[in-house]
């Protein structure tokens, strides 16, 4: 079982460090190699892990392809110099605000943020149109946040790209004041919602419908924020290819493959999630994504990028 | 004799190194991490010696109960006891929240006496959850011990006048603090590197700072590893100095031991073994197998892979638990017989290990293997596995292989040189029938702890490399607890068997082959 | 050394041993009773219907080779083991039977194990004085037990740095420190050299005497029962084959087996005619040692060597010499191929020599062939 790093002749297979699960696009992958004879090698781990590894790797580093669902590891390898210009025929496949200003990387599907809430306990007058309304008395004790994951704290950096680190304090403070409840990730969140423990939580669109596939009985619904309000962003998964990588070309076109009509629909309809590339239209049971100020999410811009969102977050008493 | 010592302290180094080197690398305001460090450090030292103290406390109560007295069912017992240790903590401790809520098997339980789930978030709940699966790591070791003692000095207490409790107190507990602070040791390093249960149950421990700043601030992270390390090396050289004054040979059993009767005891004995193993063991699998059975039913899961993953488990586990011990061996020999001062140093190295969460070893061997002549090659390989799995676990098979030392007294092997020329034909039939009851309770440690490993198996192992853990994982990060049920259950199932196989059925080979007295 | 015991007896001598003998000879000392006794031990049994009959103050040896049970026999009286069948008595308190068990901590018994049993960590005033938390003045008693086998300047020390002869010393000293009933050894003395054997030996049996406790020692070496043991206990397979005396077990073993067991001998098989019977050595008269010996039939004796006298001849040869100093012990070898040992005090003979043999005249041990 001593196996090799990818071989050196190029076409013949590539290396991919996947932060997103095997179940989510494993299938993809497969039917990468049964369309190209193209062999792929993935590692799977969460993004952050996979960007230390690819940074402490250096230019021994075997991985050719990074998927990441995370924009702060992606800013993180890109800070670092470690990732290679994507050819500007994949970058045209997507939108403008969807991919790295610099051609680094490209977001081939996303995850929108969204209030997820108990229909029996919840009116639809009651749904507020922006976050800030959460701060509101009438949700006192009835939300829940997962201040540690990094799809929120990847929301509040935007957030604060957006309004401002003032504001965005005033907010996460609001919120600590409203007894807000804080939960480890976003399936804590749902099921807790499902269970009638909170009334709602700040998540990523598509657990819901993971929990109703599921169970047909599961009494939560997705509610989308306005279009123009930070709490509607979408994050983007992100794919690049690793400068100095042995294999570019079928790099290339592994991105390439993501960004196809097959792979765009998997995306749209196994895993509920928006598919990025220009012209795929997601699934009918999702409604319209029309998000405010994806703008890759450029978090080298901001000051402190994540690390001050997390102090920020702490500094409101919200532990992660 | 010494240098293979000093290579193998070496050895379990490497991750503390790396993050020395990182540290001062990466500069940063040293002085202001570290201030901020302090709050989560006190946090992780409450926790871990919280949870060592009361895992010691039940290991051992448990260990005497299901080895020296008569209560029913004992080897049966000792193998469900040993299995919370299967679990990975942080499936363990969500399956046990699962229980908690609304249709799980504790709520409903509570729901029956009319009480309602407690919030179970912070210190207690923590506690709690780390107790119930860390407390095998003493009940192991001390379990084999209370099987290698001569009962002649329990037996001479009790004709002077002691009761049973009072001989367990006064004359057998003193026997077995050798085993009691090597295993407590083990929960106490244990608990500092988990992060699992941890995050999970919402304590914030230092183990967060390591992963929350981790690629926001290299810096911050490095410099919380580094004082994880340095809580390690204290605490670990505090108890192997305590450690230091202890017979090194141990009179020989000329007889089993009588199991001692308990009579009315018995009933709060195994109310005790009984509620151990419902926590620790019955409700989580309780959980998975709810999980399990509503995914099933849904027709949600995907069982591919997960044959490959359970052999690649089990190959990579039984191969680690063997090196582990064999690379540990030489220096619990020098320890025992000739108490060396490089030996100390080089088990501090080995026993500090385990106090290292697994990521930073990962990373500490990517560096090392990446930055140092020839070794290139094995980058990404099984070896290079197996070392980081004996570097994070070796110190688990330490104090057990020093105990296995000890069960070799001189005057036996004096006699053997004399009959038997050949060393290794006196290994195998004299010393190594009496090591074994340790040696394979030390192996059985890693081999258990080697099952469930995550973080570094994630990033080391050879692409494409499955195990039952990472399949479990990958489930879990994206909710699909049906799929997380069904490997879950085969991870435990696995684990029972290969500890059954390879541990509890051989740890009672000297009761077995002794003599029933003349 | 013991030297100061030597004294005991007499009226001057210092106080404190004084003082611990006539505390110790102020509790009587008790019988044991073992009344039909028989132990199991993984699926077999181990010890069949034992009797045993202990008088007060009465030193008994259980005698036997390896594995026939007498240590088990010994742990069940102590308490450490269960019994099946019958009953245990110390004194007037049935210990064991049916219905009742008392636990060993209750017996009121001392124990000496083979391999001493000290509590590595404790030192050997703490070892000495552990059965004796519920004493008026344990200080002293320890003092008096550490004088009494002359280790008093070792109070301090860890059983570790002791010698095996200085454990033991310990071992009876914390043994007896409680004031036991009834003081059980068992092979106590196997542990230790050669000289040393004999030596601890007297002195334990010196101080049992001057004590004068019930005692029971297990032991495989025929020369520490029969030099420690007022009565001796003979077991073979898990039975007692004989109870008496030295003398009488030499001189009327119960069995060929028990003969050949307590001491040297040759087995000859001759016609009995209802006094005397046909040996290589001519007619020697013979007693039944067993049970009534059948007339005008062949009958089974054994002839010990001390019974046989050598002068030249051509009978037989020696074969080999062994020169004790105070004896002389030869293997002869007859013309006919039968071997005999002759004991005697005359060292007149070498090996090769030829020989006869003949009888001084005693009377021989014989019992039934079947």
């Amino acid at each position: 079982m001593l196996a090799a790093a990818c071989t050196s002749s190029d076409g013949e297979s590539v290396t991919v460090y996947s932060g997103r699960t095997e179940n989510l696009i494993g299938p993809i992958l497969e039917d990468f190699t049964a369309e190209t004879g193209i062999d792929v090698e993935v590692k799977y781990d969460q993004s952050s892990n996979l960007a230390l590894l690819i940074q402490e790797e250096g230019d021994r580093s075997p991985a050719d392809v990074f998927l990441s669902q995370s924009p702060g590891a992606m800013d993180f390898l890109d800070g670092d110099d470690r990732l290679a210009t994507i050819p500007d025929d994949l970058l045209g496949l997507v939108a403008a605000d969807v991919r790295d200003d610099d051609g680094r990387w490209v977001g081939f599907s996303g995850r929108q943020r969204v209030l997820v809430f108990n229909q029996d306990l919840v009116d639809e007058g009651e749904l507020p149109s922006s976050v800030f309304d959460l701060t509101d008395p009438a949700w006192s004790g009835r939300l829940g946040i997962a201040p540690s994951n990094g799809s929120f704290q990847d929301f509040v950096t935007a957030m604060r790209g957006q309004v401002g680190d003032d504001a965005t304090s005033a907010w996460l403070e609001g919120l600590a004041a409203n007894d807000v409840q804080t939960y480890p990730n976003n399936n804590a969140i749902v099921a807790a919602v499902g269970r009638g423990e909170v009334d709602a939580g700040l998540v990523n669109h598509y657990y819901n419908y993971r929990f109703l596939d599921e169970d047909p009985d599961h009494p939560g619904r997705n509610h989308q924020f306005a279009t123009d309000d930070p709490g509607s962003i979408l994050i983007v998964t992100g794919a690049a290819i690793i400068e100095g990588s042995d294999a570019p070309d079928a790099a290339a076109q592994l991105i390439e493959w993501l960004l196809q009509e097959d792979a765009q629909r998997y995306f749209a309809d196994e895993t509920f999630e928006y598919p990025l590339a220009s012209g795929v239209a997601p699934s009918g049971d999702l409604p319209a994504a029309e998000f405010a100020g994806v703008g890759g999410l450029d978090l080298s811009g901001l000051e402190g990028g994540l690390e001050r969102t997390q102090e920020l977050i702490s500094e409101a008493g919200l532990e992660g | 004799m010494h240098v293979h010592v000093l290579v193998i302290g070496a050895l379990f180094a490497l991750p503390g190194l790396f993050v020395l080197l990182r540290t001062l690398q990466l500069g940063g305001e040293l002085g202001e991490t570290l201030r901020a460090s302090m709050a989560p450090l006190g946090r992780t030292t409450l926790l871990a010696t919280s949870v060592s103290i009361t895992a010691a406390v039940l290991g051992t109560s448990l260990a005497w109960i299901l080895v020296r007295s008569d209560v029913p069912g004992r080897s049966v017992w000792r193998v469900i006891v040993v299995l919370p240790l299967v679990l990975p903590t942080f499936v363990g401790a969500a399956a046990f929240l699962a229980a908690l809520t609304n249709g799980g098997v504790l709520a409903e339980a509570l729901a029956l006496v009319g009480a309602e789930a407690p919030r179970f978030r912070g210190f207690w709940p923590t506690w709690f959850v780390l107790t119930l699966f860390t407390y095998p790591y003493v009940f192991l070791p001390v379990s084999a011990r209370l099987l290698a003692l001569s009962p002649t000095l329990e037996e001479s207490a009790r004709v002077l006048g002691r009761s049973a409790l009072q001989t367990f107190r006064s004359v057998t507990l003193p026997q077995l603090s050798g085993a009691v602070g090597s295993g407590g040791l083990l929960v106490f390093l244990y608990t500092v590197s988990e992060f699992g249960a941890v995050q999970l149950l919402g304590y914030d421990t230092l183990t967060r700072v390591i992963f929350a700043s981790r690629v926001s601030n290299r810096a911050t992270s490095f410099t919380a590893s580094l004082v994880l390390v340095v809580l390690a090396t204290v605490v670990v050289v505090g108890e192997r100095s305590r450690r230091r004054n202890r017979p090194s040979d141990d009179p020989i059993r000329t007889h089993p031991t009588e199991p001692v009767a308990l009579g009315p005891w018995r009933f709060p004995a195994l109310a005790l073994v009984l509620t151990t193993a419902t926590f620790g063991l019955f409700v989580p699998i309780a959980s998975l197998t709810t999980w399990a059975i509503r995914g099933l039913t849904n027709n949600n899961v995907g069982f591919d892979g997960l044959a490959e993953a359970a052999i690649n488990t089990a190959s990579v586990g039984v191969a680690t638990a063997f090196i582990a011990v064999l690379v540990v061996l030489p220096l619990a020999t020098l320890l025992v017989r000739h108490r060396s001062r490089t030996g100390e140093i080089a088990s501090i190295a080995v026993v500090g290990g385990f106090a290292v969460p697994g990521l930073v070893i990962a990373l500490s061997l990517v560096f090392w293997t990446l930055n140092a002549p020839v070794v290139g090659a094995l980058y990404q390989t099984l070896p290079l596995l197996i070392a980081a799995y004996v570097i994070h676990f070796g110190s688990q098979a330490l104090g057990a292989a020093e105990d296995s030392v000890r069960a070799v007294p001189r005057d036996l092997r004096e006699s053997s040189r004399l009959l038997e020329p050949s060393p290794v034909r006196r290994m195998t039939t004299v010393d190594l029938p009496l090591m074994r009851p340790s040696l394979v309770s030390g192996g059985g440690l890693v081999l258990l702890s080697t099952i469930k490993e995550l973080p570094a198996t994630l990033l080391l192992a050879p692409t494409g490399f499955r195990t039952l853990a990472t399949e479990v994982w990958g489930s879990y990060e994206e909710g699909f607890y049906a799929e997380v049920g069904v490997s879950g259950l085969i991870l435990v199932v696995l684990s029972a068997a290969l500890t059954w196989i390879l541990v509890l059925r051989r740890t009672d080979v000297i009761r077995d082959s002794g003599s029933n007295g003349p | 050394m013991f030297g100061t015991l030597d004294t005991v007896l007499a009226p001057s001598h210092s106080s404190s041993v004084q003082n611990a003998l006539s505390v110790q000879r102020a509790l009587s000392p008790e019988r044991v009773l073992v009344n039909d006794v028989s132990v199991s031990l993984g699926g077999g049994t181990v010890v069949h219907n034992a009797q045993l009959d202990v008088d007060a103050g009465q030193v008994l040896a259980l005698l036997g080779p390896s594995g026939c049970g007498k240590t088990t026999l010994l742990r069940a009286i102590a308490g450490l083991q269960e019994h099946h069948g019958g009953s245990i008595t110390i004194g007037d308190e049935i210990v064991s039977d049916a219905r009742t068990f008392v636990a060993p901590e209750r017996r009121r018994v001392g124990m000496v194990f083979q391999d001493g049993g000290l509590f590595p960590h404790l030192t050997v005033e703490q070892n000495v004085g552990f059965g004796l938390r519920n004493h008026d003045n344990p200080t002293q008693r320890i003092n008096e037990m550490l004088e009494l086998v002359s280790m008093s300047e070792f109070g301090k020390r860890l059983p570790g740095t002791l010698s095996g002869g200085q454990r033991q010393r310990i071992a009876v000293a914390r043994a007896l420190a409680p004031e036991p009933s009834v003081l059980l050894l068992d092979e106590p003395f196997s542990a230790l050299d050669a000289g040393l054997r004999v030596q601890i030996r007297r002195e334990v049996k010196r101080l049992i005497a001057a004590l004068g406790i019930t005692t029971i020692v297990v032991t495989h070496d025929q020369e520490e029962a029969f030099a420690m043991g007022e009565h001796i206990a003979v077991m073979s397979n898990g039975a007692i084959e004989q109870v008496g005396t030295p003398a009488e077990l030499y001189t009327s073993p119960a069995s060929p087996w028990v003969a050949e067991f307590v001491g040297d001998g040759a087995r000859f098989v001759g016609h009995y005619d209802g006094a005397f019977v046909t040996t290589p050595f001519g007619k020697v008269p013979a007693h039944a040692a067993g049970s009534a010996l059948p007339v005008d039939e062949e009958v089974v004796v054994i002839v010990r060597p001390e019974q046989l006298i050598l002068h030249p001849g051509t009978a037989g040869a020696v074969v080999d010499v062994e020169y004790y100093g105070h004896d002389v012990r030869y293997d002869i070898v007859l013309t006919d191929g039968r071997r005999a040992t002759v004991r005697s005090v005359r060292a007149d003979f070498a090996a090769g020599d030829h020989v006869d043999v003949s009888f001084d005249g005693s009377s021989v041990p014989a019992w039934p062939t079947t």
